[in-house]
């Protein structure tokens, strides 16, 4: 056996009795219709049920685990995102009752974005590029979710909100405990800075440095999850 | 689904783990199990996220990892009379370094308990550390022995927590301490084996 | 933090004595034993009294203050009795950064303030840790060479939000406060003076400010003015308070006024003679009193207010405040951009957006060790070194005193946790009113003398809620504890293997609680059964709660129950029940008023050997070796939630 195929292993322990996966499961759950760029990496455990259909861009690499579930409208998943083991993408909902009598609800999620473990996003929300969606975390029905923002661990965006650009969902769960704060793009400066003379730099660097960190651990994981590189679903 | 699964939900090690069937461990070669451990059901273990050697990821993505794979890294370490809950999440940390990025190991102690739904990516967590149910602990994060993570908390990416602290909120702030008698057989952060003990019984 | 069911809490008996006084107690410790409350003789029929008088009420506000849990508890091995953190004081023994666990020496944190002087921040937006990070990475050199930023991992705040970069990855907070103080004010050259502890001020203030002489009366030093500027808060606080100091020291005529070393005087209050002698000493009060005041004055002196920018004075720009309206009001600040309340505790008193706040270097922690505070023995010895976690001295309460553990009586073993609770075990969090449910109380002896305990309980719950309690067998043995290889040897499962095997499927079916036996026994453990008949909520009389609720409200309450929110009907009934603002307030049902807590008095008797007090011993064993103890205090057993609806 090749030592690379033995590095890879997504399988349950050896003495477990192998776990049904979703393509032979007997139950009569739909199989979404996916198309994948041939450089995504999607992991085998992934379940991907559905009637409508799932998109998942070039680069893009989602963990064992990950549900994404079309239901209730088509998914857009954009290139270069991650997407970590057990988030839930849509809902699990009523096979194919709900996606003919209510509109469907589409979810987009652009590119560079993080979905972090056991984190939800439901159906109707549009998720910018570059925003991260920590673990836990909820983003709720028909929730916009502006360019570069996070919603941190535990956080809850509630329903038909819209987060702007540049913004950091924080604190306790949803209602009052939870903060928000806008993030630095520009130079910014204070009175520190000021009578310093520091020459600021522009505060979009570190949002810079962190799509740079992102690019990189994508490439750790695509030789992790993905067999050979840009592997495919086996 | 039904709490108590009927006989066999959890198979039992030579070295005394119970592990559940439905859970979802990945990258088992890299995994150490330190016995009377506890796998719930769909608990995620990622094994598979473990670290390459420096060498090799440094010259980038190419064919000749076979000194990396002679003796496969260690990803996840868990000690004794530890207990996973049901869908808790155990997963490397990862950081960049010097222009690499790396997994890195994450090792669990001694009779610690994590909670159900937690998300535990620390870089260590030490022995009698009990982390709340839905508790997200953040990447290279440290729990040090007999560490109390209340439930929902969020302690943050890097945060340290020292011994006897409880932290709680979000982001985690230390909010008190346990007493001394914690971790004392038998009382508060000392049930780990009669935890263990009752498990698939 | 609130436990889930079942839970047991010990009482501190330190509530129902008077509190030891502090002033009689530092008086002298030789005496200690004569005059101390807590003397070992009169606890005993102290709580006999107390055991006749009342039942300890765990409902009742002083409750509050005297449960605690087992683990948290202490035991003094002079006073014999259980010691809760209210009745024991705490010396410290090490200072260290919970983030970067160093040590900071105490002379260190008088000086430099409590805070880590290392490179350990806390993000002044939402109290996260700091990393310090750099910025090479954006260009993937990975050089690790500067510009650095300190930056947060869960807001994403950095140190470019304020336009702050270092050019060195060490010892950052220098950097920091040389950027602060020559931002805000050139005259104060000590390092992050703003963030010093006001226990670094007594201790330093003589060598950073001129002596009061230098700036006493009415005529500060022009030139001085002119250098110093507006001042950064601390140094505007120094020279008030030098200023201030001077005042009193030129207007008070006796060299001896206390209140000439304003600072000291007031911050010791050891030193009871000083506070004596302002009734005695002071010129302007010693007067009052017709004192012995050396030469009394006609006029009192006059003091002045701060004058000069030097004195501490600071007159804001005449158009601040407007400036600071305006800046609120516009469209980049907005809520956002205000800082919070909490975000302001420890920054500067001027900070008022998010912009102004600056990173705070991370308050340090303390290893503290815990004396008895009636006899002064240590009860707690930490080690010294920061990350040690073991002790050179632990009496903890868990050593003496049996643990009790609790479980519900089942017909399947119980495992002891939420997760795996089977499905015949009673709901704890609602448990059916009026329906009998049986109870394990187990008792686990640490000592290594077998105790003989009675249990007593009130044969109803005190309060509105009337449970029925009993006790099937209230008095028994527990076993020696005995040495940890003993239990090794014998097989670690040896206990709960017998455990499980008495009340596990097999024995449970034939196995029935008996009045007047144990249940069963172990080496060191014993349990017996509690029988408990939960009462019925006020307000129920024969119609349930839930049901009236639905009377009078069906319509909107049945949309709650279906609704899907209402997952967790448990909470939501219960807040359901006493919130009902329509009904009579007696009625009403407190908040946790359905607690199910059984106040237990547990009494035990042993045999101990015999040490050098005897005369503490309530009476001769049979052998003169070994004296008998006994020990009484209350416990409540956290039994359950009781629900509104009857069950069936």
């Amino acid at each position: 056996m090749d030592p690379r195929q033995s590095q890879v292993h997504l399988k349950p322990p050896a003495h477990a009795p192998a776990r049904p996966s979703p393509s032979t499961s007997p139950t009569p759950t739909p199989r979404a219709p996916v198309t994948a760029h041939p450089s995504a990496t999607i992991a085998d455990t992934v379940i991907l049920h559905g009637t409508h259909p799932i998109a998942i861009g070039a680069g893009t690499i989602v963990h064992p685990r990950a549900k994404i579930y079309s239901y209730e409208g088509p998914i857009v998943i954009g290139e270069n995102c991650i997407i970590s083991e057990k988030s839930s993408i849509g809902s699990a909902g009523v096979a194919g009752e709900r996606s003919r009598t209510v509109d469907a609800l589409p979810i987009r999620i652009l590119a560079c974005v993080t979905i972090g473990p056991l984190a939800t996003v439901l159906p109707g929300a549009h998720v910018h590029s570059a925003v991260t969606v920590e673990a836990l975390a909820t983003v709720s029905r028909r929730v916009s979710i502006g360019a570069h923002s996070k919603v941190c661990a535990g956080c809850e965006v509630a329903e038909n909100v819209r987060i702007r650009d540049w913004t950091v969902v924080w604190g306790s769960g949803a209602g009052f405990g939870q903060r928000r704060r806008t993030r630095a793009t520009e130079k910014m400066s204070s009175a520190t800075a000021v009578t310093q003379g520091i020459q600021a730099l522009e505060g979009r660097v570190i949002e810079d440095a962190r799509l740079m960190v992102l690019q990189k651990e994508r490439e750790a994981l695509v030789r992790l999850i993905g067999p050979g590189g840009g592997g495919r679903r086996r | 689904m039904p709490p108590k699964v009927a006989k066999g939900e959890y198979i039992e090690t030579d070295t005394g783990n119970k592990i559940s069937r439905r859970s979802q461990i990945h990258g088992t070669q890299h995994i150490i199990l330190g016995g009377k451990t506890v796998i719930q059901g769909e608990a995620v273990i990622r094994g598979d996220l473990y670290r390459t050697s420096t060498s090799s990821s440094a010259s980038g993505d190419q064919t000749g990892q076979q000194p990396a794979t002679a003796t496969p890294s260690v990803a996840i370490t868990i000690g004794r009379y530890s207990y996973i809950s049901k869908q808790a999440v155990l997963r490397p940390p990862s950081r960049l370094h010097r222009g690499v990025h790396s997994f890195y190991p994450l090792k669990i102690g001694d009779h610690v308990f994590v909670g159900e739904r937690a998300v535990v990516e620390a870089a260590s967590v030490g022995n009698h550390v009990h982390v709340g149910k839905d508790a997200v602990i953040g990447s290279m994060a440290i729990l040090k022995d007999f560490a109390y993570v209340l439930d929902g908390a969020v302690v943050a990416p890097g945060m340290v927590v020292p011994s006897w602290c409880v932290v709680g909120g979000a982001p985690a702030r230390i909010v008190g301490e346990v007493g001394e008698g914690y971790g004392v057989e038998g009382a508060e952060g000392g049930m780990a084996r009669e935890r263990y003990r009752l498990v698939g019984r | 933090m609130s436990r889930p069911f079942p839970y047991a809490y010990i009482s501190c008996p330190c509530a129902d004595t008077p509190v030891p006084d502090p002033a009689r107690k530092r008086r002298s410790k030789e005496t200690s034993h004569k005059t101390n409350p807590e003397d070992p003789n009169v606890p005993v029929p102290e709580d006999y009294d107390f055991e006749d008088e009342r039942t300890f009420d765990p409902r009742s506000p002083r409750s509050n203050f005297s449960l605690y849990p087992p683990e948290q508890l202490l035991y003094c091995e002079d006073c014999h009795q259980i010691k809760c953190p209210r009745c024991i004081t705490e010396e410290i023994v090490c200072w260290f950064c919970p983030n970067c666990l160093f040590e900071t020496p105490s002379s260190m944190v008088r000086s430099e303030g409590n805070r880590c002087a290392r490179n350990c921040f806390n993000c002044p937006i939402c109290t996260a840790p700091l990393a310090v990070t750099t910025l090479e990475n954006v260009t993937g050199g990975g050089s690790q060479q500067g510009p650095w930023v300190l930056s947060c991992g869960y807001c994403m705040w950095t140190t470019l939000d304020i336009g702050v970069k270092f050019d060195k990855p060490t010892n950052i907070r220098t950097q920091l406060s040389k950027m602060t103080d020559s931002s805000r004010g050139r005259q104060m050259s000590k390092t992050f003076s703003d963030l010093k502890s006001p226990l670094s001020t007594y201790s330093s203030i003589d060598d950073q400010f001129p002596s009061p002489n230098e700036i006493r009366g009415d005529e500060a030093s022009p030139i001085n003015e002119q250098l110093s500027g507006p001042l950064n808060p601390e140094a505007r606080f120094q020279a008030l308070k030098g200023f201030y100091k001077s005042q009193i020291a030129s207007t008070s005529s006796s060299p001896n006024d206390p209140l000439a070393d304003f600072g000291a005087g007031f911050s010791s209050p050891g030193a009871l003679n000083r506070i004596m002698s302002l009734y005695t000493s002071s010129s302007r009060l010693g007067s009052l009193y017709g004192g012995t005041s050396k030469k009394p004055k006609s006029k009192p002196p006059v003091m002045r207010e701060a004058l000069t920018a030097s004195e501490g004075l600071r007159v804001p720009a005449p158009d601040a405040e407007n400036a600071l309206i305006r800046r609120m009001a516009s469209d980049d600040c907005g809520w956002d951009g205000m800082a919070s309340l909490e975000q302001r505790t420890f920054q500067s008193p001027d900070a008022r957006f998010v912009e102004d706040l600056l990173p705070l270097p991370v308050l340090l922690r303390t290893k503290r060790s815990k004396r008895c505070k009636s006899c002064k023995h240590i009860l707690v010895k930490p080690e010294f070194k920061p990350q040690s976690t073991r002790f050179r001295i632990r009496l903890i309460a868990l050593s003496y005193i049996p643990l009790p553990t609790l479980k519900p009586l089942v017909p399947s073993p119980f495992a002891g946790l939420p997760s795996t609770t089977p499905t015949t075990a009673p709901n704890l969090d609602s448990l059916s009113p009026l329906r009998t449910v049986q109870f394990l109380l187990t008792l686990k002896n640490h000592m290594f003398d077998p105790v003989r305990v009675t249990l007593a309980t009130p044969s109803v719950t005190p309060g509105r809620v009337a449970s029925k309690v009993t006790i099937l067998c209230p008095q028994f043995d527990i076993g020696a504890n005995s040495d940890v290889w003993d239990e090794a040897l014998q097989g670690s499962a040896a206990p709960g293997d017998a455990r499980a095997s008495r009340s596990g499927t097999l024995g449970s079916t034939e196995k029935v609680a008996e009045a007047g036996k144990v249940w069963d026994k172990g080496r060191n453990w014993t349990t017996v059964v509690l029988e408990v008949v939960p009462g019925s909520l006020p307000g129920g009389g024969g119609v349930t709660r839930r049901g009236r609720m639905k009377q009078h409200d069906d319509g909107s309450n049945d949309d709650d129950d279906n609704d899907d929110s209402d997952a967790d009907s448990d909470a939501n009934a219960n807040a359901l029940d006493w919130s009902g603002q329509t009904k009579d307030p007696n009625q009403r049902l407190q908040p946790d008023e359905d607690v199910l807590e059984i106040p237990v008095f547990v009494r035990m008797e042993w045999d101990s050997e015999n040490q050098i007090d005897q005369e503490q011993s309530v009476g001769k064993g049979q052998n003169s070796d070994t004296v008998k103890r006994e020990l009484a205090y209350w416990m409540v057993l956290g039994v359950g939630r009781i629900s509104s609806e009857m069950g069936f």
